[in-house]
């Protein structure tokens, strides 16, 4: 018997971590409902969602022509484009910028993308300070942890968790009180924000008619970063376009009901370049940075259509797998559906094949999904390529041969069924395996295994038509 | 079931009786004769069936998935009449995911697209021919069996049959209707997850068979012989004295 | 990498992700699906009255004070009382609608010409808006020297002044009505009600970064 690999030890951890359990059930069960609740409320709902998987879908379809027009847009806007192809480049052009332009103290909203590329080790290691402002990214960075959710990064701990955090990196008196930690945060921040010379963010949509860049949060601190500080970086995958902004309202209208339930962020900002005169409170530059990392080969094949996402969390919270471990124990930067898909598409399926298979496919990620992408289609693909291209256990690989070699040859297969069944039967209790041996182990370790009933239901049928005969 | 004999001669159809059922609940293929003989039908059991697949595609193994899957294919393609599968997840498999296993196969494609078009989940192939329910003659409800419904991942989200089992069961006057906590949760069976993914597998068993405990039901019913099995099996690991049948078992008047 | 010019690089990259792009659009597996009609919405085929009450209605289900005014004399002096006696952020007098700059000639507030610090001190902004959003309860805001976006973010109190006819049904009848202006402006804001967060076990604060309290004043 082999070690379990390491996803597999964490996914053993957290299945039994109770406290996870209740916490991820909680915020998901809640999330869940509420998005429920948000698109019944929605006037023509599904339409509104296949307008925006349209928009989505037609953007990926064109995305050279797409890219092209943005390019032409944020630069009559006046804003500096940069192209990076993976994690490396994007890093050093954000360096080299602060380099140039002397930025030593960054704050940075939430963006999944800068924590792709690793972006904040390769600031400090250039001399810049960076300080993540997102509250949940703000505990992370804290506490030294990793986010566990991509719309809640702190779904996994308590407030009890989140006070002894900010007593202990802030030198605050305990209090497990949501509404005093926020103080807290705010006043701290404010400081950083008045302060701060570069502002770092992702974008949630770029709108390639109008060169906009599109960012949506609800405590303002994406405001507060990309208004501040003398130049505002934005990070910008080259998948995440939409053609007008006409589409960028059907997005809108699904964005914040499948991630929290909201109509609308509380703030949606539609930034476009830098200030128009010298005495505007906006940034002097304005740079976006488009990354591929993986995205143009993921275009390129079977699992094109989740560079749709539009990082809404809905897949996460309807997942039962997602809700059994919650987001750590991916080990990736995008866990849940999204993650099992996404991940294995950018950076390659031998390292991270096992997530694709850490799903029973019910589907509910698909049923959620504001532009309905086919996950489940995509899971099944990434496990065929992985069983083509990487191979499989022998064990697995034999019982799979034995299986297609029976299952076309249906004497055979009654044979095997006597003889299996026979043997069963006999070590069998009330009809009924306690445990069984090899790759039914997995089977018995958690429930009881019934033995192949005596009469099939063709040795029914059989007896019946002769009976009548 | 309502229902006498029909005046028009009797309809046709074939049953795919599914290797779960066949192997390990054959009690459920038994009751499904039943039903569709009494709703009007002849049935006919085609020769040579043994699996739809499912577990190799589900698995990647996509060879060894067609070369099983054209078996079952070629064994009813040389039938007429449309093809009643008493599993959601054999349905799905038979109705949609064969065009995406043949893909690039032109021949097998159409033959698989052909195929799909006859086949139909018991329930949903039931609901049509049963006559509404009798009011009025539910008996007492200290008498009534409780009974709570698990609908199947694949039938209710791949195959989009929600109200059908629960109509059908619903005019069952021994039942009573129970309702289960977060019913469409997966109960974590996913086929061959069960045993690949037995840590995940357990936890999502887990969740669910503490819902069913705690909806008070006697009998817990599905449309899919894995997800009856691997409830059966949990309930049964845990100690529980609740039933797990499938839903045409109880439709049949059995189990009750 | 260093010995090479940035931008050459740079366009090295460029040309590199564009090409990959284009041939990875000869064998993506992207869905060929119709496009799907418009969507319609019933708000904009009702009258203005009605995108006014469900305006009010909106902001009211998210927690925002409304106070509706039937004279500009009559949102002169809700604002001046809303504001008396406190350090108000403003909009110069010049962006600021029902000649609210008059009013405040007495308690001259501070606009984006201030210093930092103090327009973080001051303890409530003052804004117009460019259009208001029935359908969400959402605030427009185009940034502009004139239109100074620290008025509506960094005051814990929020004030926004709004004219009737300001209230559009929908968000995408508010991106064609400002139309041009909208990639000419350096950002256009949206608002939808005090700063919040649910990040902690999901429990919702207001006021995290931006104001924890907005007021509208909906004048005729």
């Amino acid at each position: 018997m082999s070690a379990p690999t390491p996803f597999t030890a964490r996914v053993r951890r957290a299945v039994r971590d109770g406290h996870l359990h209740e916490a991820i059930g909680r915020a998901t069960g809640q999330l869940e409902a509420r998005r429920g609740a948000a698109f019944a409320s929605l006037e023509q709902a599904e339409l509104v969602r296949d307008r925006a998987r349209h928009a989505r879908l037609h953007a990926l379809g064109r995305l050279d022509a797409m890219l092209e027009t943005f390019e032409r847009r944020l630069t009559e806007n006046g804003v500096r484009v940069h192209w990076a192809r993976d994690a490396d480049e994007a890093c050093r052009i954000v360096a080299r910028l602060a380099r140039e332009r002397g930025l030593r103290r960054a704050v940075k909203a939430k963006s999944m993308l800068s924590e792709e590329i690793r972006l904040n080790p390769a600031l400090e290691a250039a001399g810049v300070q960076v300080v993540e402002t997102d509250l949940g990214e703000y505990v992370v960075q804290l506490a030294d942890d990793r986010p566990s959710h991509i719309i809640l990064p702190i779904l996994h701990l308590t407030k009890e968790d989140v006070g002894r955090v900010m007593e202990r990196r802030l030198a605050v008196p305990f209090t497990p009180r949501p509404a005093e930690l926020c103080r807290v945060a705010r006043e701290r921040l404010r400081g950083d924000f008045l302060a701060a010379d570069l502002g770092i963010s992702g974008a949630n949509f770029g709108v390639a008619e109008t060169g906009t860049i599109c960012l949506v949060s609800n405590e303002g601190n994406i405001r507060m970063g990309t208004t501040l500080p003398r130049v505002h970086v934005a990070l910008l995958g080259i998948e995440k376009l939409v053609p007008t902004l006409a589409d960028l309202d059907a997005m809108l209208k699904v964005l914040a009901r499948s991630a929290t339930g909201q109509k609308i962020t509380v703030y949606t900002s539609l930034i476009h370049g830098p200030r128009r005169t010298p005495d505007e409170i906006a940034p002097e530059e304005v740079h976006v940075v488009l990354l591929d990392h993986g995205r143009a080969a993921t275009l390129a094949g079977e699992e094109a259509e989740i560079l749709a996402c539009i990082r809404c969390g809905a897949c996460l919270n309807a997942c039962p797998v997602f809700r059994a471990i919650g987001g750590h124990a991916y080990g990736t930067v995008y866990p849940g559906p999204l993650g099992s898909v996404l991940t294995p598409a950018l950076r390659g399926l031998p390292e991270w094949r096992e997530l694709p298979e850490a799903s029973s496919l019910c589907g509910a990620c698909r049923e959620v999904c504001p532009v309905r992408i086919d996950l489940p289609r995509m899971l099944l693909g990434l496990r065929a390529r992985g069983v083509a291209r990487h191979g499989a256990p022998l064990r697995l690989r034999l019982a799979m041969r034995a299986f297609a070699l029976l299952a076309t040859r249906p004497r055979w297969l009654r044979l095997a069924r006597r003889i299996g069944g026979a043997l069963a039967r006999r070590f069998a209790r009330d009809g009924w395996l306690r445990r069984a041996p090899g790759l039914l182990a997995g089977w018995t370790a958690h429930r009881d295994l019934p033995a192949p009933a005596r009469r099939s239901f063709d040795d029914w049928w059989e007896e019946r038509r002769r009976g009548r005969a | 079931m309502a229902g006498g004999p029909s005046a028009s001669p009797p309809q046709r159809v074939q049953l795919f009786r599914t290797c779960l059922v066949n192997d390990f609940l054959p009690e459920a293929g038994i009751a499904a004769v039943g039903l569709l003989e009494r709703a009007g039908c002849e049935v006919e059991v085609p020769r040579g069936q043994t699996c739809c697949g499912q577990p190799a595609w589900n698995a990647g193994f996509r060879e060894e998935a067609r070369a099983v899957a054209r078996h079952a294919l070629a064994g009813l393609a040389r039938t007429e009449g449309p093809v009643v599968i008493p599993s959601g997840s054999c349905a799905d498999m038979l109705v949609h995911q064969t065009a995406e296993l043949f893909r690039g196969d032109a021949e097998w494609s159409a033959t698989a697209r052909a195929v799909a078009a006859r086949c139909v989940e018991l329930t949903a192939f039931l609901a049509g021919r049963v006559a509404s329910p009798p009011s009025g003659t539910a008996k007492p409800a200290a008498s009534r069996v409780k009974t709570a419904y698990h609908p199947s991942c694949h039938l209710l989200r791949g195959l989009g049959v929600r109200e059908e089992p629960l109509r059908l069961l619903a005019a069952v006057p021994s039942l009573e209707q129970v309702p289960l906590a977060a019913p469409e949760e997966c109960c974590g069976f996913g086929g061959a997850f069960s045993v690949g993914q037995p840590d995940l597998s357990g936890a999502m068993l887990e969740r669910k068979c503490a819902a069913i405990e705690a909806s008070g039901a006697d009998v817990v019913a599905s449309c899919d012989a894995g997800c009856v099995l691997h409830l059966a099996g949990g309930l049964r690991r845990r100690g529980s004295r609740v039933r797990v049948v499938h839903v045409a078992q109880l439709l049949d008047g059995g189990a009750a | 990498m260093g010995a090479r010019e940035p931008d050459a690089v740079d366009g090295a990259a460029r040309a590199g992700i564009l090409g990959r792009v284009r041939a990875a659009l000869r064998t993506a597996r992207l869905p060929d699906e119709p496009e799907p009609p418009p969507t319609e919405s019933s708000l904009e085929r009702a009258s203005p009255q009605e995108w006014r009450a469900r305006f009010v209605a909106e902001l009211r289900a998210i927690g925002v004070t409304v106070h509706e005014e039937g004279s500009a004399g009559a949102v002169r002096t809700r604002v001046g009382a809303l504001l008396a006696g406190r350090s108000v952020l403003a909009w110069p007098a010049r962006a600021l609608p029902y000649e609210l700059g008059a009013a405040l000639a007495s308690h001259p507030p501070l606009d984006g010409s201030a210093g930092r610090a103090g327009q973080a001190a001051c303890e409530i902004g003052l804004t117009g808006v460019d259009a208001a959003i029935a359908e969400t309860g959402t605030l427009a805001l185009v940034s502009s020297r004139d239109h100074p976006r620290t008025a509506s973010l960094l005051p814990p109190v929020h004030v926004a002044v709004v004219a009737s006819g300001q209230i559009v049904p929908t968000l995408a009848r508010g991106f064609e009505r400002l139309g041009p202006a909208i990639p000419r402006a350096s950002a256009v804001n949206l608002i939808t009600g005090p700063s919040r967060t649910a990040d902690i076990e999901l429990e919702l604060t207001l006021g995290v970064h931006g104001p924890r309290e907005l007021v509208v004043v909906v004048g005729p």
